[in-house]
């Protein structure tokens, strides 16, 4: 009986505790959808999404929010373009290339690279990297696109290395044992069998590499140069969605158009989010379920 | 003349030694294998007939697997484990520094105790081996995957299905698709690491009479727990006992008339 209540209660705490999560993310979805949608009154779903300009403190005022999104896609391609070919080979290094001690030693890296805030990628951003590229690319600024692709996908890497080693590491043994057996070489043993055997997890990890970096803020407030229009290469400074709000929401009148349009951009952002973590998810559990 | 009387000696010494070689597909020499400080295989000295069933019998822990495995290098993936001694395919030492490990596991394959087909289609399974050693001509790939198949006595059950994935076949059937996967790289000899223990009667009985059929064409080596199976389907039999080889003999004289008193212990479930 007692034993029954004590496990009962241990139950009920844990239970309280899951629920506390789900209310703050139903408060945080709350929030965002009353503040953010009011934006509709004033202007058209159309224009707030493929409008081409943002002039939130004009008369009257633009809330296009087309050079802010293709600033977000932009960066966050360019840092998949680093991160998926760096992320995915050192996962491939850990779980099948190094001897113990250079995997612990990679693995400790990696961990490293995850430890950094990103106020200090930022800052290494602005004093040592965007001079470089502007001097090697001979620009006008060094305060790019470019410049917060490069942060943001070194920022990725541990998410995808970690996802990646552990799937690549849950491919049965077995499965490379015939493959030795019937001549195949390491390498090959690696690339025809474990990695398409671990591609859906591999796939996870890139999508929650994405959602990193489609979610950063500090790091391309400080170096991604913040301009607010089309982007036509990846040399010209860019502002994406994120640095957006941060850098505006300080400024706005509480309740006023520009305030609520930012939130319009913050639901995207969420959906967007929302969006690749479900199709992790979905991915993670495809491959559990082929792998058995 | 004494001169003479020596090289006639050795004429004829030549001469038994290449019938011995005509009739034995591989053989173990002194064979010792170690993983770290565990002396796995002791002194092992076998000899494989060609295109006859050898089975390997013994307590669990004994050996079988490390010895099978040695005997197309599949040890040499264990980091910790060492090997001493000759192992011979035809008249060449498979250890020997100048020997192609990729050559020797394709002309000796192995099947596995538990079936592990790849996560991928039925033919891409057959295909895998043929395309690891380089063959990419589809007409070509196709054929050998249906003769494969048919040789593994799966065909018939999986022809209209071939792109279907292998995880979805029986374990009886994803045993012979690793059969056939093994066979489409025209092995000379095939390894079987208790391939039964994980199927029911009538798929284990598939499996047996598919071994009987296949050493027209192939040598067999196969590890097996259960006696009777070895006795069924075997034409040697070698009885392993903590590394050591007790008894290798026909599977006949084995079963009826051991002449050590270990392996009739062991037959007659006295242990084990
Ligand atoms: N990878 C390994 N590392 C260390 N020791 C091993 C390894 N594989 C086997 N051994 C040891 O070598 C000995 C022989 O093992 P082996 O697997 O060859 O036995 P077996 O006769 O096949 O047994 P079973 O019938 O249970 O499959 C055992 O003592 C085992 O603990
Ligand atoms: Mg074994």
């Amino acid at each position: 009986m007692k034993r029954r209540q004590k496990e009962n209660l241990i139950q009920g705490f844990f239970c309280g505790l899951s629920l506390c999560s789900i209310l703050f993310l139903l408060g945080i979805v709350i929030v965002l959808f009353k503040e953010g949608l009011p934006i509709f009154n004033v202007i058209s779903f159309g224009k707030l999404f493929f409008g081409k300009f943002w002039y939130p403190t004009y008369e009257p005022a633009d809330f296009g929010m087309l050079p802010l999104i293709l600033g977000s896609l932009m960066v966050t391609v360019g840092a998949l373009i680093i991160s998926v070919p760096l992320g995915v080979a050192s996962a491939i290094y850990i779980s099948e290339v190094a001897h113990p001690k250079g995997k612990e030693f990679v693995k400790l890296l990696i961990e490293l690279l995850a430890g950094v805030p990103s106020v200090v990628y930022g800052f290494f951003g602005m004093v040592f990297l965007a001079p470089l590229v502007q001097n090697f690319f001979g620009l006008p600024v060094g305060l790019n696109a470019f410049t917060a692709a490069i942060l943001l996908g070194v920022m990725a890497i541990p998410t995808i290395t970690s996802v990646s080693e552990d799937a690549i590491s849950a491919v049965p043994e077995s499965f490379k044992e015939a493959s030795y057996a019937l001549g195949a070489n390491r390498w090959e043993t690696t690339v025809k069998i474990t990695l398409p055997a671990a591609m859906g997890g591999i796939s996870t990890g890139i999508i929650l590499g994405m959602g990193r970096a489609v979610g950063e803020t500090m790091t391309v407030l400080m170096v991604a140069g913040g301009a607010a229009v089309i982007p036509h290469s990846f040399f010209e400074p860019v502002r994406t969605m994120t640095a957006t709000i941060a850098a505006e929401m300080g400024e706005t009148v509480v309740g006023g158009e520009h305030f609520h349009a930012l939130f319009a951009i913050a639901i995207v952002l969420f959906l967007m989010t929302l969006t690749f973590n479900i199709i992790a998810d979905f991915l993670s559990q495809r491959f559990r379920r082929r792998l058995r | 003349m004494v001169k003479m009387a020596i090289n006639m000696d050795y004429a004829e010494r030549r001469n038994r030694d290449l019938t011995f070689l005509k009739r034995f597909k591989m053989s173990t020499t002194n064979l010792n294998i170690w993983y770290g400080a565990v002396h796995a295989v002791k002194n092992i000295n076998l000899s494989i007939e060609k295109n006859k069933v050898i089975a390997i019998i013994g307590p669990s822990g004994c050996g079988k697997s490390t010895f099978l495995r040695s005997l197309n290098r599949m040890n040499d993936v264990i980091l910790k484990s060492r090997i001493e001694g000759k192992i011979l395919l035809d008249e060449k030492n498979i250890y020997d520094t100048d020997v192609d490990v990729v050559e020797i596991r394709r002309k000796i394959g192995m099947v596995f105790q538990k079936s592990n087909p790849f996560p991928k289609s039925i033919f891409e399974n057959v295909a895998y081996g043929l395309r690891v050693n380089g063959i990419k001509d589809k007409n070509y790939l196709e054929q050998k995957i249906e003769r494969s198949l048919k040789d593994a006595a799966l065909w018939k059950e999986v022809e209209d299905r071939l792109d279907s994935l292998a995880l979805d076949l029986s374990g009886g059937q994803q045993q012979r698709l690793c059969i056939a996967r093994a066979l489409a790289v025209e092995p000379e000899v095939v390894l079987f690491d208790e391939p039964c223990s994980a199927l029911d009667p009538t798929a284990t009985a598939k499996i047996e009479e598919l071994i009987q059929e296949l050493k027209k064409k192939y040598t067999i080596v196969i590890v097996t727990h259960n006696m009777q199976q070895a006795a069924r389907i075997s034409d040697f039999t070698a009885f392993f006992m903590l590394g050591e080889l007790i008894e290798f003999d026909k599977t006949d004289k084995i079963f009826t008339a051991p002449s050590k008193k270990t392996t009739e212990d062991y037959i007659t479930g006295r242990f084990g």
